[in-house]
């Protein structure tokens, strides 16, 4: 007997029937995994472009703001003077503020604020 | 060779547009070359499962380079022994199993019981190298011709037929020295 004669005796065994079906999910799995990390690198490339626009804008800005308003020679610092005008009896409210200057201030959280607050509201009243 | 790459053609559409019936067209057309390579290559029939389920995975994640290949056929059977081969020496198997359920020659008559005969041919092509015995295997258990070997393993007509008749010779030598072929 020649050796393709002994050779044809035989066959390959077949894969099991599940086979292609295991095949067929996890190729479907590797698809929608890759599309989520697609998905999620455009995502990261919007918020890169995003920042790098503000940068290029406050950059920008920046520089027309110098163009528009130069500093004098020797001039680091501009000085920006603030003003606050306050619709309120000024001399009740430095009472107030000389009794409680502390909780005036700084009011140490929400419940110490609102209860600062009520305190002036009734200073206020009482003054009035 | 037309019907072929009418297939390729579908192929490469459904890969491009993302379609997974592509990988049904893909089994369908390779599913069982392929399959025939991994047990060329692991001979064992679970790794071979295993090592081919990997390859339809690494098509999957390479789909644009598959679909954009002139050889699909060709590329398909590359990433095929590729993975195969690296499955090996991963796994560090021999190439025959002695567990009769990973045994991958089995009687081609189905009423015919499993004998040692099997287990001394799966031995013998197991001493090959592994291109004779891929040769070997497409052409006598997959029915290849030589054109349809060397397209698939991109080798010219030449080298496929001088792979299978080495192969064949060393194997009737080993068969010999066993007292199988006269």
């Amino acid at each position: 007997m020649n050796v393709e004669e002994l050779l044809g005796k035989f066959k390959l065994r077949e894969p099991s029937a599940d086979l292609k079906a295991r095949i067929l999910l996890a190729t479907r799995n590797e698809w929608k995994a890759r599309g989520r990390s697609v998905e999620f690198r455009r995502t990261l490339w919007q918020v890169a472009i995003g920042l790098a626009a503000s940068l290029i804008l406050a950059f920008t800005g920046n520089g027309i703001n110098s163009r528009l308003a130069p500093l004098e020679p020797g001039q680091t610092t501009v000085n920006v003077e603030s003003k606050v005008s306050i619709d309120a009896d000024i001399g009740t409210v430095s009472m107030a503020r000389l009794k409680f200057p502390q909780a005036w201030r700084q009011p140490a959280d929400l419940k110490d604020f609102i209860k600062v607050h009520e305190m002036v509201d009734e200073e206020l009243r009482k003054g009035g | 060779m037309t019907e072929r790459s009418d297939k390729e053609d579908l192929i490469r559409a459904a890969l491009v547009s993302g379609d997974a019936g592509a990988f049904d067209l893909i089994w369908d057309e390779y599913g069982r070359t392929l399959f025939g390579l991994m047990l060329s290559i692991l001979g064992s029939h679970h790794d071979a499962e295993e090592a081919l389920q990997e390859v339809f995975v690494r098509i999957a994640r390479n789909k644009d380079r598959v679909a954009g290949a002139g050889n699909i056929a060709g590329y398909i059977y590359m990433i095929a022994r590729n993975e195969g081969l690296s499955f090996r020496k991963k796994n560090r198997r021999l190439p025959v199993s002695s567990d009769p359920a990973d045994f991958w020659l089995v009687p081609a008559k189905s009423e015919e019981k499993f004998n040692d005969e099997a287990l001394l041919i799966a031995d013998a092509l197991g001493r090959l190298p592994e291109e004779q015995r891929t040769v070997i295997i497409m052409k006598v258990y997959r029915d290849m011709t030589f054109q349809e070997i060397a397209a698939a393993l991109e080798l010219s007509l030449n080298t496929a037929a001088s792979r299978y008749r080495y192969g064949v010779d060393k194997l009737r030598e080993l068969l010999s020295e066993k007292g199988m072929t006269g």
